[in-house]
């Protein structure tokens, strides 16, 4: 908590420290756009370091956690000095909205993926006491489907119900084929869940003993294959904010660009 | 090979859940394109690198087996194709040092025996000081400086007289207690005399021998027996003030005892395998006293873990672990002392693994250590309600999977980590393309210890290797692997309770997989190196962003109970 406080601190510090140096800067009647639209651009390059200290995991360039928490707080920085420099207004000309909702896309992109990074994780860890890594999951799916099939086969018999066969086909071989209910898993709902299973539970009624033994087996292989797509469909929230969030930073600092030039091509000569 | 490789494409075809017969000729096809590229070269063996700058010179190998440099050992004793001439010739190498030249310092990580050919050695008497013990810089910066005190300082006078030491002369082994423990040096040795030769018989011949030859194992074990009583009196710092007579005179009343056995990793692995549950792995660790029982000596933990365990209506759970330098029992003596009572257990004791123990007769420690002792007694009952170590379930989970024995373990706190895997590529990047860990292991609430090696207080990874390529850095005390010694034999791999070795084929400098003349795979084991070389540490640890991985000693196991509860 005592480094959140001084964290926060130093961050408000820094912004009034700006604030007081625009206000300063335009008392020389130069224009202040300028200097905030530089500073800017200097926190946005520190920025995008952290992305390089990311692409060199291995770089003795200082913890990357330490990296991420100034990525972080300059990232709030970075938010009042856009306010300041477009003086709380929104745009005029197609280029700086194209530079406005871009730079809009990169925080809420941010705040977003910050919110989830610090929540899913102990979400799930409450859920599950062993998680599945992600990229495992489409092999633990497999398996399941080939578990579930080898239980349905081994109901079908010469002289044996269809039924159990019969469900599983028309109900559930797509279930366990592919991720499901992906709206319900990010609502957090298990309303499918309790769905199918009250389905096979009206079944295990009308089927005799060995196929309500299968039904059991079946009804908690359908309760591990909803809690993997869960994992799946969360975890996949959290690798998936940063697809909006790093193209989105590419296509800011191009713009960046072209807005420095186009500033300096039509300014006054007051700087 | 042919068939292996195939084997492996085909594996990942299945794993990636398509039975696509294109992907599949795809794969095949690769394969084929991979073994066009081998190289078939002779696969190195044992002894291809003698140990010592040379194979030490057959005139001096015969001086040593026809003399009583080794004991009454007997060559009829070995095999025909490990003779103990070989064994002599290629594990062993005659070390040659001036007078003041340190052989090695206390707390560096060396698992040598050595016995005095000519000349004489100082042992430093200092274990239990400031001077031995822990692992420090100083061993580090001893040896580098050794050669510049020896020349600019009286030749090393300095590192001979400056402590109090035991002087070892001709024949007389030394340095077979931490060779046997795998611990750091307890004490420092010093050439004595000029032109001082010694035979510094590594590990893997120490094992042979010892495997081999009753006569030679008995006669360590003896000496081992013997100084261990002595050296773990010193070491615990329980007789501070006791001069060096009345040490030896203790140490002749108490008494050495080893519960378990030092091949505590297969039957590890066995019980491992079946994934009990704790109660069940206590009942079968040995019992070294049961609660209640009556304590007639005090006891000195010399070396391994012990499990501390309290049994309540005939359950029986952990309450705490012991490790090297710890007591148990000390607070019932004292009571009993003061009470004029028989002291019995108020906690049982288990062996975990295997537990060196020293028995201190209880009225030694009346008479030496009670009075004014501030002794850590992490195995004596604690006060109403508290115990040890907070979490009892924490510790179930650390001491029946043996994580006690970490010293540097990756812990992943799992409400944090994202599954980003930069741990991983970081790994990779310091380790040309190959993460030396997999990010997956046992969990405990929000503790996930990963497979990745954990640096082991007692390394039994490095007992059976027979060219010594695993060992200890001498100076860190890491773990660590010469790939240029290292036969590709799995046998660390194989003796590893954490499945933390893995076996790679090994690459020539082109890329091409290495096979033998046989046709089989030249294979190497890997495994984390802590980034060893590299500066500012542990690649995996820097990279995380999110703060969730770290390396800990578990040993100290609130640092781990820290990390649970952290917000």
């Amino acid at each position: 908590m005592f480094g959140v406080a001084r964290n926060t601190m130093v961050t408000l510090g820094a912004v009034v420290a700006v604030y007081w140096l625009i206000s300063f800067y335009g008392t020389a009647l130069r224009d202040p756009r300028f200097l905030d639209g530089w500073i800017l651009t200097a926190a946005m390059f520190v920025q995008l370091l952290f992305h390089i200290r990311k692409k060199l995991p291995a770089s003795p360039l200082g913890r990357a956690a330490t990296w991420l928490k100034m990525h972080v707080y300059l990232g709030y920085f970075v938010i009042a000095v856009f306010l300041l420099h477009t003086s709380f207004s929104l745009p005029e000309t197609t280029l700086e909205w194209a530079l406005w909702i871009m730079f809009a896309l990169v925080v809420v992109s941010g705040v977003v993926g910050q919110y989830l990074t610090s929540s899913i994780p102990g979400k799930l860890q409450q859920r599950y006491a062993e998680q599945m890594t992600f990229d495992k999951i489409p092999t633990a799916r497999l398996n399941l489907f080939r578990e579930v099939n080898a239980l349905v086969l081994d109901t079908v018999t010469p002289d044996g119900s269809s039924e159990v066969s019969d469900f599983y086909v028309n109900r559930l071989r797509g279930f366990f084929r592919r991720p499901q209910n992906l709206r319900a898993h990010l609502r957090g709902s298990r309303r499918p869940l309790e769905r199918i299973t009250s389905e096979i539970t009206d079944l295990e009624r009308r089927v005799n003993a060995p196929d309500r033994k299968t039904l059991s087996s079946i009804k908690k292989l359908v309760t591990a294959k909803y809690d993997l797509d869960h994992q799946y469909t969360v975890q996949g929230l959290l690798h998936s904010w940063l697809f909006v969030h790093i193209p989105a930073t590419y296509s800011l600092i191009v713009l960046s660009i072209l807005h420095v030039a186009v500033a300096y091509a039509y300014s006054s000569g007051v700087q | 090979m042919l068939n292996k490789i195939k084997f492996t494409k085909n594996q990942e075809v299945s794993h990636q859940g398509t039975s696509s017969l294109c992907r599949r000729r795809a794969w095949q096809s690769q394969g084929t394109k991979i073994l066009a590229q081998v190289n078939r070269v002779r696969r190195p063996q044992r002894w291809d690198a003698a140990f010592g700058r040379e194979r030490i010179h057959p005139d001096w190998v015969n001086l040593i087996l026809s003399s009583q440099i080794l004991g009454d050992i007997n060559p009829a004793d070995f095999p025909d194709d490990l003779s103990l001439a070989d064994i002599v010739t290629n594990d062993c190498a005659i070390k040659w040092c001036s007078r003041g030249e340190i052989v090695y310092a206390a707390g560096s990580y060396q698992t040598s025996i050595f016995v005095v050919l000519n000349g004489g050695v100082r042992v430093s008497d200092d274990a239990g000081t400031d001077h031995a013990g822990e692992p420090t810089a100083m061993p580090q910066l001893n040896a580098w400086l050794s050669p510049l005190l020896k020349g600019k300082f009286g030749r090393g006078e300095s590192n001979v007289t400056r402590f109090p030491t035991v002087r070892l002369g001709r024949y007389e082994m030394f340095g077979e207690v931490e060779a046997l423990t795998r611990t750091p040096r307890s004490n420092t040795a010093v050439a004595d005399v000029d032109r001082t030769a010694l035979l510094e018989i590594t590990w893997p011949g120490a094992r042979e021998l010892l495997h081999w030859s009753d006569t030679f194992r008995s006669s360590v074990e003896e000496l081992y027996r013997a100084r261990s009583v002595e050296v773990g009196l010193k070491e615990s710092g329980l007789f501070a003030n006791i001069d060096p007579e009345t040490l030896v005179a203790i140490a002749q009343q108490c008494s050495f005892e080893r519960h378990g056995s030092f091949d505590w990793s297969h039957v590890y692995q066995r019980e491992n395998a079946t994934r009990q549950p704790s109660a069940q792995m206590i009942e079968q660790e040995p019992v070294i006293i049961e609660q209640g029982h009556y304590l007639e000596d005090m006891f000195l933990i010399r070396a391994g873990f012990a499990r501390v365990t309290e049994t309540v209506h005939d359950n029986e759970s952990s309450v705490g672990f012991l490790e090297s330098g710890d007591v148990f029992g000390l607070a019932e003596i004292e009571e009993g002392l003061i009470f004029g009572s028989h002291p019995n257990a108020e906690r049982g004791l288990r062996s975990v693994g295997y537990t060196d123990l020293i028995r201190i007769p209880e009225h030694i420690v009346g008479k030496f250590i009670l009075p004014g002792s501030k002794r850590r007694n992490r195995g004596a009952a604690p006060a109403p309600g508290q115990t040890p170590h907070g979490d009892l379930s924490l510790l179930d989970f650390v001491v029946d999977n043996r994580f006690i024995n970490a010293t540097n373990a990756m812990v992943i706190d799992t409400t944090r980590c994202v599954g980003c895997d930069d741990c991983v590529r970081a790994c990779a990047a310091a380790h040309d393309g190959i993460p030396r860990f997999v990010r997956t292991g046992r969990t405990h609430a929000n503790l996930m210890v990963t497979s990745a090696c954990m640096h082991c207080t007692d390394p039994v990874c490095l007992i059976d290797c027979p060219t010594g390529a695993i060992h200890r850095d001498a100076f860190s005390g890491s773990v660590v692997i010469n790939d240029d010694t290292c036969i590709g034999c799995a046998t660390c791999s194989s003796a590893c309770p954490y499945n933390n070795i893995q076996m790679r084929e090994v690459t020539g400098p082109d890329g091409a997989i290495l096979i033998d003349e046989d046709g089989s795979t030249h294979l190497k084991a890997t495994k984390c190196d802590l980034c060893a070389g590299q500066s500012g540490g542990p690649a995996c640890q820097r990279a995380c962003p999110h703060d969730a991985l770290t390396r800990i000693d578990i040993r100290d196991i609130d640092i781990l109970s820290d990390r649970q509860s952290r917000v």
